[in-house]
């Protein structure tokens, strides 16, 4: 079974401790919700799960793990429309698959879309992002506040993306939302963190939004 | 291939190779308004005015003007056109674009790194390609394909303008030697501007790829703009200090006058320019490393 496994993991900005002493284990097929306030560490932790940056301290285990993801703010390039931002992705992951690549647009609504990147509306800036995050078929999808900026159509269909991604391929599935209905609806297990420290993982099975936000505030 | 194709389609090279071309079809234009053809009247208002020039006080001048009368008066008895156009003296003329194309070769290779600042797309590079060498290298060979062809396009312009206007191919220079005139062809002149030009290309292109990794680009283009101005001043100020040998000044002057210098320079020169990339190289790739770690962090 593949996991991902972090132990002791630490990082500092400066005299700043993002996060301390992180030990989390990530399983397939499983999508983990990680829910904390603004500055919490969850970026921070996303990128060092991903091999984005270093961590000071402790061990990241992700050995043969295919990571991609949706960290930060959207971001392509701005010359490139659609479709060829997809396919540069592609060319990077020593793939080619053009077929593909419009399928993907078309499960984020943007098979029609032939405009520069550049002209591109946060919402779509948003579905190209994900159709990218999706492209690579990675092992472990990390997406940071995915459905910001997303129409209700967006939401839906991101939703379906990931439940699908899930259930057929048996991967590991990391997101990070203020939107607690993202976190009920696809999330089967929550991390809560808080000051760069993990405060609980609890299961999710029968929780509603509103639990999730009460189960925060109480712990917080 | 396909990676290359793709690093040059995201810098949007093709609109810069449009502009370049714009910008070298202008240079021509100005080059022909310059050094239009002389005809017979022409030819003697200016002998008239070189033999004015002859009254200044100036030894120097007067030496010049002297051996410009002399090839005017042969081409007059010789029924030879004074400053004769034709697709190669238009090659050879475009030496004074030089530091026009230098520029914006650095600029283009500036782009490699500048559109993953400007998009922040430095955060795909890490998660999909994940090894900094492989994107030193993907970077690097399409930096080398942009320098060629924009050296490419500026020969193949330079000809074939001055093919469309002149339809001439005549290679032919009269030169003053030892009191006499004597035909001779601007085959030594293309091929110093051509070997300095491409040496140039390389040692500021490079440096400009170096440089924008560390310091906002606006600053190294305008820097490089300077000591591409600047460089024969820049050379004669530093040629009595030893560190004018770690500087690449002479060893450009070396290649701004090849087909004088002797094999032991050549060699000097190449060896320099050698070592200078690899050095430049190296450094690239561990800032580059560094950057990908989030070691320069301003930058990411």
């Amino acid at each position: 079974m593949r996991k991902i496994e972090l132990y002791g993991v630490g990082k500092k900005y400066g005299e700043k401790d993002v996060l301390k002493e992180i030990n989390l284990v990530l399983q397939e097929g499983i999508v983990y919700g990680l829910v904390g306030d603004n500055g919490a560490g969850k970026t921070t932790l996303m990128k060092i799960i991903a091999g984005i940056i270093e961590k000071d301290c402790g061990i990241v285990d992700n050995k043969d793990c295919k990571v991609s993801g949706l960290i930060d703010n959207p971001c392509a390039y701005e010359h490139l429309n659609a479709l060829e931002n997809l396919k540069l992705i592609m060319t990077y992951n020593d793939c080619e698959d053009d077929e593909y690549c419009v399928e993907m647009l078309g499960k984020v609504g943007l098979q029609q879309e032939k405009t520069k990147y550049k002209n591109f509306s946060l919402g779509m800036k948003k579905r190209l992002s994900i159709a990218m995050a999706f492209l690579s078929n990675p092992d472990l999808l990390i997406l940071d506040e995915p459905t910001t900026g997303l129409d209700i159509h967006g939401i839906s269909e991101f939703r379906e993306m990931v439940k699908s991604f899930v259930n057929k391929k048996n991967k590991i599935v990391l997101i990070s939302s203020h939107d607690t209905r993202d976190i009920s609806v696809l999330c089967d297990r929550i991390i809560f963190l808080k000051k760069g420290e993990i405060i609980e993982v609890i299961d999710c099975d029968s929780l509603s939004p509103i639990d999730i936000e009460n189960k925060y505030l109480a712990i917080g | 291939m396909k990676k290359i194709i793709y690093e040059l389609k995201k810098t949007n090279y093709i609109k810069m190779l449009l502009m370049y071309t714009v910008v070298l079809v202008a240079g021509n234009l100005l080059i022909q308004i310059m050094y239009n053809s002389n005809s017979n009247s022409e030819i003697l208002e200016e002998k008239k005015m070189y033999e004015e020039g002859l009254e200044a006080n100036d030894e120097e001048l007067n030496e010049l003007f002297k051996k410009e009368l002399v090839i005017i008066d042969y081409c007059i008895e010789n029924n030879i056109s004074y400053k004769s156009l034709s697709a190669i003296t238009n090659l050879e003329k475009n030496k004074i674009l030089v530091p026009v194309v230098l520029i914006l070769i650095v600029i283009c290779r500036c782009k490699s790194i500048t559109v993953e600042n400007e998009n922040k797309t430095w955060i795909l590079l890490k998660m999909y390609i994940k090894e900094p060498r492989r994107i030193w290298v993907m970077k690097n060979i399409s930096g080398v394909c942009q320098t060629l062809v924009m050296l490419g396009l500026f020969v193949v312009i330079a000809l074939l303008y001055g093919t469309l206007k002149y339809q001439s191919f005549e290679n032919i220079k009269l030169i003053y030697d030892e009191s006499r005139v004597v035909v001779g062809n601007y085959t030594g002149d293309i091929v110093n501007m051509l070997s300095s030009l491409t040496l140039k290309a390389i040692i500021y292109g490079e440096l400009g790829y170096l440089m924008v990794m560390c310091i906002d680009s606006k600053i190294v283009i305008a820097g490089l703009w300077l000591i591409i101005v600047m460089e024969n001043n820049i050379y004669n100020l530093l040629s009595s200090y030893r560190i004018s040998k770690l500087l690449p000044f002479e060893y450009f002057d070396t290649f701004e006058n090849l087909v004088d210098r002797n094999i032991q320079q050549i060699f000097v020169a190449i060896l320099y320019m050698l070592g200078f990339v690899i050095v430049i190289k190296y450094a690239s790739l561990k800032i580059l490393k560094k950057s990908l770690d989030g070691g320069f962090r301003w930058k990411m």
